[in-house]
Protein backbone atom coordinates (compact mmCIF):
# COMPACT_ATOMS: atom_id res chain seq x y z
CA UNK A 1 0.00 0.00 0.00
CA UNK A 2 2.78 2.20 1.09
CA UNK A 3 4.60 1.59 -2.35
CA UNK A 4 1.37 2.31 -3.91
CA UNK A 5 0.79 5.99 -2.39
CA UNK A 6 4.63 6.43 -2.74
CA UNK A 7 4.40 5.15 -6.72
CA UNK A 8 1.61 7.64 -7.06
CA UNK A 9 3.06 10.80 -5.60
CA UNK A 10 5.82 9.94 -8.01
CA UNK A 11 3.72 10.10 -10.96
CA UNK A 12 2.08 13.22 -9.95
CA UNK A 13 5.54 14.63 -9.29
CA UNK A 14 6.20 14.09 -12.73
CA UNK A 15 3.29 14.91 -14.29
CA UNK A 16 3.39 18.35 -12.19
CA UNK A 17 6.66 19.80 -14.26
CA UNK A 18 4.68 18.73 -17.57
CA UNK A 19 1.68 20.84 -16.75
CA UNK A 20 3.50 23.20 -15.22
CA UNK A 21 5.30 23.83 -18.06
CA UNK A 22 2.42 23.62 -20.34
CA UNK A 23 0.47 26.23 -18.09
CA UNK A 24 3.42 28.96 -18.48
CA UNK A 25 2.45 28.01 -21.83
CA UNK A 26 -1.16 28.53 -22.64
CA UNK A 27 -2.37 29.78 -18.92
CA UNK A 28 0.00 32.45 -19.09
CA UNK A 29 1.32 32.89 -22.74
CA UNK A 30 -2.01 32.16 -24.40
CA UNK A 31 -0.06 29.47 -26.83
CA UNK A 32 -2.23 26.63 -27.56
CA UNK A 33 0.50 23.61 -27.74
CA UNK A 34 -0.65 20.61 -28.52
CA UNK A 35 1.64 18.79 -29.10
CA UNK A 36 3.66 18.86 -25.22
CA UNK A 37 4.24 15.16 -25.04
CA UNK A 38 7.15 15.94 -28.08
CA UNK A 39 9.31 17.53 -25.96
CA UNK A 40 8.43 15.71 -22.90
CA UNK A 41 9.78 11.99 -25.26
CA UNK A 42 12.32 13.81 -26.69
CA UNK A 43 14.12 14.18 -22.76
CA UNK A 44 13.15 10.74 -22.23
CA UNK A 45 14.57 9.30 -25.13
CA UNK A 46 17.44 11.55 -25.44
CA UNK A 47 18.37 10.97 -21.47
CA UNK A 48 17.76 7.31 -22.01
CA UNK A 49 20.08 6.78 -24.73
CA UNK A 50 22.78 8.62 -23.73
CA UNK A 51 22.98 7.06 -19.91
CA UNK A 52 22.52 3.55 -21.18
CA UNK A 53 25.47 4.33 -23.73
CA UNK A 54 27.37 5.33 -20.36
CA UNK A 55 27.02 9.18 -20.28
CA UNK A 56 26.57 10.71 -16.61
CA UNK A 57 22.58 11.56 -15.70
CA UNK A 58 22.88 15.11 -15.34
CA UNK A 59 24.72 16.06 -18.76
CA UNK A 60 22.29 13.70 -20.10
CA UNK A 61 19.23 15.44 -19.13
CA UNK A 62 20.94 18.82 -19.78
CA UNK A 63 21.43 17.17 -23.39
CA UNK A 64 17.33 16.53 -23.55
CA UNK A 65 16.71 19.56 -22.62
CA UNK A 66 19.22 21.22 -24.80
CA UNK A 67 17.21 19.09 -28.24
CA UNK A 68 13.65 20.51 -26.56
CA UNK A 69 14.54 23.87 -26.97
CA UNK A 70 15.96 23.60 -29.89
CA UNK A 71 12.91 21.88 -31.09
CA UNK A 72 10.38 24.72 -29.82
CA UNK A 73 12.74 27.53 -31.40
CA UNK A 74 12.52 25.57 -34.82
CA UNK A 75 8.12 24.76 -34.55
CA UNK A 76 7.70 28.15 -33.02
CA UNK A 77 9.38 30.08 -35.55
CA UNK A 78 7.35 28.96 -38.25
CA UNK A 79 4.01 29.70 -37.07
CA UNK A 80 4.49 31.58 -33.95
CA UNK A 81 3.68 34.55 -35.92
CA UNK A 82 0.52 33.03 -37.44
CA UNK A 83 -2.69 32.51 -35.64
CA UNK A 84 -3.58 29.92 -32.92
CA UNK A 85 -5.49 27.30 -35.15
CA UNK A 86 -1.80 26.96 -36.94
CA UNK A 87 0.39 26.91 -33.82
CA UNK A 88 -1.94 24.03 -32.61
CA UNK A 89 -2.30 22.32 -35.71
CA UNK A 90 1.47 22.02 -36.18
CA UNK A 91 2.68 21.29 -32.38
CA UNK A 92 0.20 17.86 -32.41
CA UNK A 93 1.59 16.87 -35.66
CA UNK A 94 5.26 17.41 -34.39
CA UNK A 95 4.22 15.50 -31.55
CA UNK A 96 3.14 12.77 -34.00
CA UNK A 97 5.92 13.30 -36.41
CA UNK A 98 8.29 13.16 -33.51
CA UNK A 99 6.52 9.02 -31.96
CA UNK A 100 6.70 7.83 -36.07
CA UNK A 101 10.68 9.07 -35.92
CA UNK A 102 10.76 6.77 -32.65
CA UNK A 103 8.82 4.25 -33.91
CA UNK A 104 10.87 3.90 -37.54
CA UNK A 105 14.30 4.98 -36.81
CA UNK A 106 15.07 1.69 -35.60
CA UNK A 107 18.78 2.39 -35.96
CA UNK A 108 18.73 5.69 -33.39
CA UNK A 109 16.00 4.51 -31.07
CA UNK A 110 15.83 0.74 -31.17
CA UNK A 111 12.01 1.32 -32.95
CA UNK A 112 9.09 -0.25 -31.28
CA UNK A 113 11.29 -2.38 -28.87
CA UNK A 114 12.19 0.66 -27.21
CA UNK A 115 15.43 1.53 -24.58
CA UNK A 116 15.54 -0.54 -21.54
CA UNK A 117 17.64 -0.73 -18.73
CA UNK A 118 17.47 2.85 -17.92
CA UNK A 119 19.54 3.39 -15.25
CA UNK A 120 17.96 5.28 -12.13
CA UNK A 121 19.87 7.91 -9.99
CA UNK A 122 20.57 7.63 -6.28
CA UNK A 123 20.31 4.12 -6.43
CA UNK A 124 23.89 3.43 -5.13
CA UNK A 125 23.28 5.69 -1.89
CA UNK A 126 20.21 4.87 -0.30
CA UNK A 127 20.17 0.73 -0.86
CA UNK A 128 16.64 -0.60 0.03
CA UNK A 129 15.32 2.70 0.23
CA UNK A 130 15.11 3.38 -4.01
CA UNK A 131 11.70 4.31 -4.23
CA UNK A 132 11.83 6.82 -1.54
CA UNK A 133 14.87 8.22 -2.62
CA UNK A 134 13.56 8.96 -6.06
CA UNK A 135 10.58 10.27 -5.26
CA UNK A 136 12.30 12.60 -3.15
CA UNK A 137 14.61 13.76 -5.91
CA UNK A 138 10.99 14.44 -8.55
CA UNK A 139 9.57 16.22 -5.45
CA UNK A 140 12.08 18.21 -5.38
CA UNK A 141 12.16 19.08 -8.78
CA UNK A 142 8.47 19.45 -8.84
CA UNK A 143 9.10 22.25 -6.15
CA UNK A 144 11.63 24.20 -7.55
CA UNK A 145 9.83 24.54 -10.99
CA UNK A 146 6.84 25.26 -8.83
CA UNK A 147 8.78 28.10 -7.42
CA UNK A 148 10.36 29.25 -10.70
CA UNK A 149 6.68 29.49 -12.21
CA UNK A 150 5.63 31.46 -9.56
CA UNK A 151 8.42 33.83 -9.26
CA UNK A 152 8.22 33.65 -13.30
CA UNK A 153 4.45 34.56 -13.50
CA UNK A 154 4.59 37.58 -10.77
CA UNK A 155 7.87 39.03 -12.45
CA UNK A 156 7.76 41.55 -14.81
CA UNK A 157 8.39 39.16 -17.91
CA UNK A 158 5.18 37.23 -16.55
CA UNK A 159 3.18 40.60 -16.69
CA UNK A 160 4.85 41.12 -20.66
CA UNK A 161 3.48 37.43 -21.39
CA UNK A 162 0.12 37.96 -19.93
CA UNK A 163 -0.20 41.07 -22.05
CA UNK A 164 0.89 39.04 -25.13
CA UNK A 165 -1.74 36.37 -24.23
CA UNK A 166 -4.30 38.98 -23.67
CA UNK A 167 -4.16 41.68 -26.75
CA UNK A 168 -1.11 40.73 -28.74
CA UNK A 169 -1.63 43.60 -31.38
CA UNK A 170 -1.43 46.08 -28.43
CA UNK A 171 1.56 44.42 -26.40
CA UNK A 172 2.66 45.12 -29.88
CA UNK A 173 1.97 48.18 -30.48
CA UNK A 174 4.13 49.05 -27.46
CA UNK A 175 6.75 48.02 -28.85
CA UNK A 176 6.94 44.06 -27.32
CA UNK A 177 8.77 41.62 -29.57
CA UNK A 178 6.20 39.07 -29.92
CA UNK A 179 7.64 36.26 -30.94
CA UNK A 180 10.40 36.78 -29.24
CA UNK A 181 8.41 36.77 -25.71
CA UNK A 182 6.35 33.68 -27.15
CA UNK A 183 9.03 31.57 -28.03
CA UNK A 184 10.77 32.02 -24.70
CA UNK A 185 7.43 30.88 -23.10
CA UNK A 186 7.42 27.97 -25.43
CA UNK A 187 11.30 27.22 -24.78
CA UNK A 188 10.72 27.19 -20.54
CA UNK A 189 7.66 25.31 -21.29
CA UNK A 190 9.45 23.00 -23.50
CA UNK A 191 11.88 22.69 -21.17
CA UNK A 192 10.25 21.57 -17.68
CA UNK A 193 8.58 18.86 -20.24
CA UNK A 194 12.03 17.70 -21.29
CA UNK A 195 12.99 17.51 -18.03
CA UNK A 196 9.72 15.56 -16.91
CA UNK A 197 10.11 13.69 -19.56
CA UNK A 198 13.91 12.34 -18.49
CA UNK A 199 12.82 11.69 -14.83
CA UNK A 200 10.07 9.47 -16.03
CA UNK A 201 12.23 7.49 -18.14
CA UNK A 202 14.76 6.93 -15.32
CA UNK A 203 11.73 6.35 -13.09
CA UNK A 204 9.90 3.13 -14.99
CA UNK A 205 13.72 2.73 -16.56
CA UNK A 206 12.72 1.70 -19.72
CA UNK A 207 11.51 3.91 -23.07
CA UNK A 208 8.96 2.70 -25.72
CA UNK A 209 6.97 4.76 -28.72
CA UNK A 210 3.78 4.22 -27.21
CA UNK A 211 4.23 5.86 -23.80
CA UNK A 212 4.40 9.09 -26.08
CA UNK A 213 0.75 9.36 -27.52
CA UNK A 214 -0.86 12.48 -27.49
CA UNK A 215 -3.02 11.22 -25.12
CA UNK A 216 0.04 12.34 -22.56
CA UNK A 217 -0.87 15.91 -24.05
CA UNK A 218 -4.10 16.49 -23.05
CA UNK A 219 -3.71 14.89 -19.63
CA UNK A 220 -2.07 17.74 -19.43
CA UNK A 221 -4.22 19.66 -21.23
CA UNK A 222 -7.39 18.54 -18.52
CA UNK A 223 -5.36 19.11 -15.24
CA UNK A 224 -4.26 22.38 -16.33
CA UNK A 225 -8.08 23.25 -17.04
CA UNK A 226 -9.23 21.58 -13.45
CA UNK A 227 -6.77 23.90 -11.66
CA UNK A 228 -7.71 26.76 -14.22
CA UNK A 229 -4.97 27.81 -16.52
CA UNK A 230 -2.74 30.50 -15.49
CA UNK A 231 -3.05 29.57 -11.90
CA UNK A 232 0.53 27.79 -10.96
CA UNK A 233 -1.22 26.37 -7.68
CA UNK A 234 -3.81 25.29 -10.04
CA UNK A 235 -1.73 23.02 -12.03
CA UNK A 236 -0.44 21.63 -9.07
CA UNK A 237 -3.70 20.81 -7.60
CA UNK A 238 -5.42 19.99 -10.66
CA UNK A 239 -2.56 17.20 -11.67
CA UNK A 240 -2.91 15.53 -8.32
CA UNK A 241 -6.29 15.39 -8.31
CA UNK A 242 -6.65 13.77 -12.17
CA UNK A 243 -3.90 11.27 -11.48
CA UNK A 244 -5.50 10.34 -8.30
CA UNK A 245 -9.10 9.59 -10.58
CA UNK A 246 -7.34 8.10 -13.80
CA UNK A 247 -5.18 5.75 -11.29
CA UNK A 248 -8.28 4.79 -9.29
CA UNK A 249 -9.84 3.12 -12.30
CA UNK A 250 -6.90 0.77 -11.94
CA UNK A 251 -9.63 -0.67 -9.58
CA UNK A 252 -12.51 -0.81 -11.69
CA UNK A 253 -12.07 -4.03 -12.79
CA UNK A 254 -12.33 -5.10 -9.20
CA UNK A 255 -15.76 -3.94 -8.84
CA UNK A 256 -16.79 -5.07 -12.70
CA UNK A 257 -14.65 -8.11 -13.33
CA UNK A 258 -15.54 -8.30 -17.38
CA UNK A 259 -13.47 -5.54 -17.89
CA UNK A 260 -10.63 -6.07 -20.17
CA UNK A 261 -7.61 -4.34 -20.54
CA UNK A 262 -8.96 -2.91 -23.80
CA UNK A 263 -12.10 -1.74 -22.63
CA UNK A 264 -10.54 0.01 -19.72
CA UNK A 265 -8.02 2.14 -21.66
CA UNK A 266 -11.01 3.26 -24.16
CA UNK A 267 -12.99 3.42 -21.48
CA UNK A 268 -10.37 6.30 -20.17
CA UNK A 269 -9.78 8.19 -23.06
CA UNK A 270 -13.53 8.32 -24.20
CA UNK A 271 -13.47 9.87 -20.20
CA UNK A 272 -10.44 12.04 -21.32
CA UNK A 273 -12.33 13.37 -24.54
CA UNK A 274 -15.89 13.94 -22.49
CA UNK A 275 -13.74 15.52 -19.50
CA UNK A 276 -12.19 18.03 -21.80
CA UNK A 277 -15.26 18.87 -23.61
CA UNK A 278 -17.40 19.71 -20.60
CA UNK A 279 -14.84 21.57 -18.28
CA UNK A 280 -14.10 23.76 -21.67
CA UNK A 281 -17.56 24.39 -22.33
CA UNK A 282 -19.16 24.49 -18.91
CA UNK A 283 -16.56 24.55 -16.41
CA UNK A 284 -15.97 28.37 -17.53
CA UNK A 285 -12.24 27.67 -17.91
CA UNK A 286 -10.80 27.88 -20.56
CA UNK A 287 -10.38 31.75 -20.51
CA UNK A 288 -7.21 31.95 -18.50
CA UNK A 289 -7.19 33.46 -15.48
CA UNK A 290 -7.20 37.69 -15.57
CA UNK A 291 -7.94 37.14 -19.21
CA UNK A 292 -10.88 39.22 -21.17
CA UNK B 1 12.65 4.31 -64.00
CA UNK B 2 10.04 5.96 -66.16
CA UNK B 3 7.73 3.33 -65.54
CA UNK B 4 8.33 3.28 -61.73
CA UNK B 5 7.94 7.16 -61.68
CA UNK B 6 4.37 6.62 -63.14
CA UNK B 7 3.74 3.71 -61.10
CA UNK B 8 4.64 6.44 -58.14
CA UNK B 9 2.38 9.15 -60.11
CA UNK B 10 -0.62 6.68 -60.14
CA UNK B 11 -0.31 5.83 -56.80
CA UNK B 12 -0.33 9.04 -55.64
CA UNK B 13 -3.14 10.39 -57.82
CA UNK B 14 -4.62 7.84 -55.58
CA UNK B 15 -3.98 8.82 -52.30
CA UNK B 16 -4.29 12.33 -53.90
CA UNK B 17 -8.14 11.73 -54.52
CA UNK B 18 -8.71 10.59 -51.10
CA UNK B 19 -6.74 13.04 -49.23
CA UNK B 20 -8.70 16.04 -51.90
CA UNK B 21 -11.86 15.03 -50.27
CA UNK B 22 -10.81 14.98 -46.44
CA UNK B 23 -8.86 18.82 -47.08
CA UNK B 24 -11.94 20.64 -48.95
CA UNK B 25 -14.26 19.15 -46.78
CA UNK B 26 -11.50 20.85 -43.75
CA UNK B 27 -10.85 23.42 -45.63
CA UNK B 28 -14.97 24.50 -46.36
CA UNK B 29 -15.56 24.03 -42.37
CA UNK B 30 -12.49 25.89 -41.82
CA UNK B 31 -13.72 28.66 -43.92
CA UNK B 32 -17.23 28.72 -42.69
CA UNK B 33 -16.84 27.64 -38.81
CA UNK B 34 -13.67 29.56 -38.42
CA UNK B 35 -11.87 26.67 -36.70
CA UNK B 36 -9.59 23.86 -37.08
CA UNK B 37 -11.70 20.65 -36.40
CA UNK B 38 -8.81 18.24 -34.92
CA UNK B 39 -11.92 15.50 -35.54
CA UNK B 40 -12.18 15.83 -39.22
CA UNK B 41 -10.24 12.70 -40.14
CA UNK B 42 -12.38 10.73 -38.08
CA UNK B 43 -15.60 11.50 -40.04
CA UNK B 44 -14.10 9.21 -42.42
CA UNK B 45 -13.65 6.42 -39.66
CA UNK B 46 -17.47 6.92 -39.27
CA UNK B 47 -18.19 6.45 -42.84
CA UNK B 48 -16.16 3.20 -43.01
CA UNK B 49 -17.27 1.94 -40.20
CA UNK B 50 -20.93 2.74 -40.13
CA UNK B 51 -20.54 0.62 -44.07
CA UNK B 52 -18.32 -2.52 -42.42
CA UNK B 53 -21.66 -2.81 -39.89
CA UNK B 54 -23.78 -3.18 -42.77
CA UNK B 55 -21.69 -5.36 -45.46
CA UNK B 56 -19.14 -7.46 -43.06
CA UNK B 57 -21.53 -7.58 -39.59
CA UNK B 58 -24.69 -8.11 -41.42
CA UNK B 59 -23.25 -9.47 -44.49
CA UNK B 60 -25.34 -7.01 -47.05
CA UNK B 61 -23.64 -6.51 -50.25
CA UNK B 62 -20.66 -3.50 -50.45
CA UNK B 63 -23.19 -1.10 -52.52
CA UNK B 64 -25.92 -1.33 -50.65
CA UNK B 65 -24.06 -1.43 -47.44
CA UNK B 66 -21.88 1.83 -48.45
CA UNK B 67 -25.22 3.52 -49.98
CA UNK B 68 -26.40 3.01 -45.75
CA UNK B 69 -23.38 3.66 -44.57
CA UNK B 70 -23.86 6.81 -46.09
CA UNK B 71 -26.41 7.47 -44.80
CA UNK B 72 -25.66 6.10 -41.04
CA UNK B 73 -22.60 8.26 -40.99
CA UNK B 74 -24.20 11.47 -42.34
CA UNK B 75 -26.73 11.33 -39.68
CA UNK B 76 -24.28 10.86 -36.87
CA UNK B 77 -21.80 13.06 -37.70
CA UNK B 78 -23.90 15.97 -38.45
CA UNK B 79 -25.43 15.03 -35.41
CA UNK B 80 -22.16 15.47 -33.63
CA UNK B 81 -20.78 18.13 -35.32
CA UNK B 82 -23.96 20.15 -35.02
CA UNK B 83 -24.64 19.65 -31.28
CA UNK B 84 -20.25 19.94 -30.34
CA UNK B 85 -19.10 22.90 -32.56
CA UNK B 86 -22.79 24.95 -33.25
CA UNK B 87 -24.93 24.39 -30.29
CA UNK B 88 -22.59 23.87 -27.36
CA UNK B 89 -22.23 27.51 -25.65
CA UNK B 90 -18.39 28.12 -26.52
CA UNK B 91 -16.86 31.24 -27.56
CA UNK B 92 -13.59 31.68 -29.98
CA UNK B 93 -11.35 29.23 -31.73
CA UNK B 94 -9.28 28.15 -28.87
CA UNK B 95 -12.39 26.27 -27.31
CA UNK B 96 -13.90 24.85 -30.03
CA UNK B 97 -10.14 23.50 -30.96
CA UNK B 98 -10.01 21.93 -27.82
CA UNK B 99 -13.78 20.54 -27.95
CA UNK B 100 -13.02 19.30 -31.56
CA UNK B 101 -10.06 17.45 -29.56
CA UNK B 102 -12.31 15.75 -27.07
CA UNK B 103 -14.81 14.76 -30.02
CA UNK B 104 -12.01 12.96 -31.63
CA UNK B 105 -11.06 11.01 -28.66
CA UNK B 106 -14.28 10.19 -28.08
CA UNK B 107 -15.61 9.13 -31.38
CA UNK B 108 -11.93 6.62 -32.23
CA UNK B 109 -12.42 5.10 -28.93
CA UNK B 110 -16.42 4.54 -29.20
CA UNK B 111 -15.41 2.66 -32.60
CA UNK B 112 -12.66 1.01 -30.85
CA UNK B 113 -14.88 -0.38 -28.09
CA UNK B 114 -17.57 -1.40 -30.68
CA UNK B 115 -15.35 -2.82 -33.62
CA UNK B 116 -11.91 -3.37 -31.58
CA UNK B 117 -8.44 -2.24 -32.52
CA UNK B 118 -7.64 -5.71 -35.15
CA UNK B 119 -7.53 -4.18 -38.69
CA UNK B 120 -10.79 -4.82 -40.72
CA UNK B 121 -11.51 -5.47 -44.35
CA UNK B 122 -14.63 -5.31 -45.96
CA UNK B 123 -15.95 -8.16 -47.93
CA UNK B 124 -15.67 -7.49 -51.05
CA UNK B 125 -13.67 -10.12 -54.23
CA UNK B 126 -9.83 -9.54 -54.49
CA UNK B 127 -9.55 -8.16 -58.01
CA UNK B 128 -6.62 -8.65 -60.41
CA UNK B 129 -5.74 -5.24 -61.39
CA UNK B 130 -5.96 -4.51 -65.29
CA UNK B 131 -2.47 -3.19 -66.81
CA UNK B 132 -2.38 -0.62 -69.17
CA UNK B 133 2.04 -0.04 -70.38
CA UNK B 134 3.09 1.25 -66.66
CA UNK B 135 -0.34 1.52 -65.38
CA UNK B 136 -1.76 -1.22 -63.40
CA UNK B 137 -5.20 -0.35 -61.71
CA UNK B 138 -7.72 -2.88 -60.33
CA UNK B 139 -11.42 -1.96 -60.89
CA UNK B 140 -12.02 -0.59 -57.22
CA UNK B 141 -8.89 1.85 -57.88
CA UNK B 142 -10.27 3.23 -60.69
CA UNK B 143 -13.72 3.33 -58.88
CA UNK B 144 -12.01 5.42 -56.39
CA UNK B 145 -10.83 8.14 -58.83
CA UNK B 146 -14.14 8.15 -60.57
CA UNK B 147 -16.05 8.87 -56.98
CA UNK B 148 -13.70 11.30 -55.86
CA UNK B 149 -13.57 13.42 -58.93
CA UNK B 150 -17.34 13.59 -59.25
CA UNK B 151 -17.60 14.57 -55.75
CA UNK B 152 -15.61 17.14 -56.15
CA UNK B 153 -16.88 18.67 -59.47
CA UNK B 154 -20.38 18.29 -57.19
CA UNK B 155 -18.77 20.31 -54.73
CA UNK B 156 -17.37 22.83 -57.50
CA UNK B 157 -20.94 22.97 -58.97
CA UNK B 158 -22.58 23.57 -55.51
CA UNK B 159 -20.50 26.35 -54.19
CA UNK B 160 -20.53 28.02 -57.78
CA UNK B 161 -23.75 27.33 -59.04
CA UNK B 162 -26.68 27.04 -56.18
CA UNK B 163 -27.89 29.54 -53.65
CA UNK B 164 -26.26 27.56 -50.85
CA UNK B 165 -23.08 27.54 -52.45
CA UNK B 166 -23.10 31.23 -52.76
CA UNK B 167 -24.56 31.88 -48.68
CA UNK B 168 -21.48 29.33 -47.85
CA UNK B 169 -18.89 31.50 -49.75
CA UNK B 170 -20.59 34.45 -48.26
CA UNK B 171 -19.92 33.21 -45.17
CA UNK B 172 -16.47 32.22 -45.52
CA UNK B 173 -15.92 35.99 -46.62
CA UNK B 174 -17.82 37.81 -43.94
CA UNK B 175 -20.26 36.22 -41.63
CA UNK B 176 -21.62 39.01 -39.80
CA UNK B 177 -22.90 40.51 -43.34
CA UNK B 178 -24.28 37.32 -43.86
CA UNK B 179 -26.11 37.28 -40.51
CA UNK B 180 -27.47 41.29 -41.31
CA UNK B 181 -28.71 40.57 -44.81
CA UNK B 182 -30.99 37.56 -43.57
CA UNK B 183 -29.24 34.69 -44.71
CA UNK B 184 -30.15 31.91 -42.01
CA UNK B 185 -26.98 31.36 -40.38
CA UNK B 186 -27.71 27.96 -38.12
CA UNK B 187 -29.36 25.91 -41.62
CA UNK B 188 -26.50 27.36 -43.73
CA UNK B 189 -24.14 25.57 -41.50
CA UNK B 190 -25.80 22.76 -40.64
CA UNK B 191 -25.52 22.06 -44.47
CA UNK B 192 -22.24 22.80 -44.09
CA UNK B 193 -21.58 20.03 -41.84
CA UNK B 194 -23.71 17.45 -43.86
CA UNK B 195 -21.52 18.21 -47.18
CA UNK B 196 -17.83 18.25 -45.49
CA UNK B 197 -19.51 14.82 -43.19
CA UNK B 198 -20.66 13.57 -46.61
CA UNK B 199 -17.03 14.14 -48.14
CA UNK B 200 -15.45 12.62 -45.36
CA UNK B 201 -17.64 9.33 -45.20
CA UNK B 202 -16.77 8.75 -48.41
CA UNK B 203 -13.31 8.71 -48.44
CA UNK B 204 -13.33 6.77 -45.61
CA UNK B 205 -15.08 4.19 -47.51
CA UNK B 206 -12.60 4.09 -50.28
CA UNK B 207 -9.85 4.16 -48.18
CA UNK B 208 -11.52 1.17 -46.51
CA UNK B 209 -11.79 -0.33 -50.09
CA UNK B 210 -7.81 0.19 -51.20
CA UNK B 211 -6.66 -0.89 -47.59
CA UNK B 212 -7.57 -1.52 -44.16
CA UNK B 213 -9.57 -0.25 -41.56
CA UNK B 214 -8.86 0.97 -37.84
CA UNK B 215 -10.41 3.17 -34.91
CA UNK B 216 -7.07 5.25 -35.94
CA UNK B 217 -8.10 5.36 -39.75
CA UNK B 218 -9.03 9.15 -39.77
CA UNK B 219 -6.26 10.06 -36.89
CA UNK B 220 -3.56 9.05 -38.53
CA UNK B 221 -4.39 10.59 -41.64
CA UNK B 222 -4.43 13.95 -40.16
CA UNK B 223 -1.06 15.62 -40.77
CA UNK B 224 -1.39 15.01 -44.46
CA UNK B 225 -5.49 15.99 -44.43
CA UNK B 226 -3.83 18.94 -42.66
CA UNK B 227 -0.84 19.61 -45.06
CA UNK B 228 -2.71 19.34 -47.71
CA UNK B 229 -5.66 21.75 -46.66
CA UNK B 230 -2.59 24.39 -45.12
CA UNK B 231 -0.07 23.95 -48.67
CA UNK B 232 -3.76 24.70 -50.35
CA UNK B 233 -4.46 28.12 -48.41
CA UNK B 234 -6.57 26.63 -45.48
CA UNK B 235 -10.18 28.24 -46.05
CA UNK B 236 -10.12 27.63 -49.38
CA UNK B 237 -11.88 24.19 -50.98
CA UNK B 238 -9.80 25.04 -54.12
CA UNK B 239 -6.39 25.66 -52.98
CA UNK B 240 -7.11 22.32 -50.76
CA UNK B 241 -7.81 20.32 -53.91
CA UNK B 242 -4.67 21.76 -55.69
CA UNK B 243 -3.18 21.15 -52.39
CA UNK B 244 -4.25 17.21 -52.05
CA UNK B 245 -2.99 16.67 -55.67
CA UNK B 246 0.86 18.10 -54.85
CA UNK B 247 1.21 16.52 -51.34
CA UNK B 248 -0.27 13.31 -52.80
CA UNK B 249 1.92 12.68 -55.66
CA UNK B 250 5.32 14.72 -53.77
CA UNK B 251 4.84 11.88 -50.95
CA UNK B 252 5.07 9.34 -53.15
CA UNK B 253 7.53 10.43 -54.94
CA UNK B 254 9.80 10.92 -52.23
CA UNK B 255 9.93 7.63 -51.53
CA UNK B 256 12.55 7.59 -54.48
CA UNK B 257 15.28 9.13 -51.77
CA UNK B 258 13.54 9.37 -48.30
CA UNK B 259 12.58 5.66 -46.83
CA UNK B 260 8.47 5.02 -47.01
CA UNK B 261 8.34 4.86 -43.65
CA UNK B 262 9.52 8.18 -43.39
CA UNK B 263 6.23 9.43 -45.12
CA UNK B 264 4.32 11.09 -42.63
CA UNK B 265 7.61 13.07 -41.49
CA UNK B 266 8.02 14.67 -45.28
CA UNK B 267 4.40 15.28 -45.17
CA UNK B 268 4.87 17.52 -41.97
CA UNK B 269 7.92 18.81 -43.33
CA UNK B 270 5.79 20.50 -46.03
CA UNK B 271 3.52 21.57 -43.69
CA UNK B 272 6.10 23.65 -41.26
CA UNK B 273 8.19 24.67 -44.38
CA UNK B 274 4.47 25.85 -46.16
CA UNK B 275 3.76 27.89 -42.99
CA UNK B 276 7.47 29.18 -42.88
CA UNK B 277 7.81 30.19 -45.92
CA UNK B 278 4.33 31.20 -47.17
CA UNK B 279 1.58 30.33 -45.06
CA UNK B 280 -1.45 31.86 -47.13
CA UNK B 281 -0.69 28.69 -49.14
CA UNK B 282 0.77 28.01 -51.87
CA UNK B 283 -2.48 28.61 -54.11
CA UNK B 284 -3.34 31.91 -53.00
CA UNK B 285 -6.45 31.16 -49.75
CA UNK B 286 -7.15 33.95 -46.75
Amino acid sequence: MIDYVLALATISAVQILLVLGLNCQFGLTGLVNFGQVAFYAIGAYTSALLTVAGVPTIPAAAAGVGLAVLASALVGLSTLRLGEDYFAILTLGFSETVRLFLLNARGVTNGPIGVSGVPRPLARFAAGHEALAYFALVALAALAAFVLCQVLAKSPLGRTLRAVRDDDQAAMALGTDVLAFRLTAFGWGATLASLSGTLWAHYVTYVVPDQFTPEVTFYAWMAMIIGRPGSMIGAVAGTVGLVAVLESTRFARDVFPGLDAIHLAAGRQIAIGLGLILLTVYGGRLKPRGAR
Amino acid sequence: MLEHLVHLSVTGLLIASLLALAAVGLSLSFGVARFANVAHPDFMMLGAYATFAYNVVLGWSFWVAAALGIATALVLGVAVAWLAFDKLPVTGNVQLLVVSIGVSFVLRHVALLIFGATPAQFAVPLQRPGVWGPVRLTVNQIATLVVAGVLILGVHFLLTRTRLGRILRAMADNPMLCQVSGVDVDRARLAMWAIVVLLGAVAGILFGLNLVLQPNMGWDLIIPIFAAAILGGIGSPYGALAGAVTLGVALEWSTLVIPFQYKEMVAFGVMALCLLIRPRGLFGGR
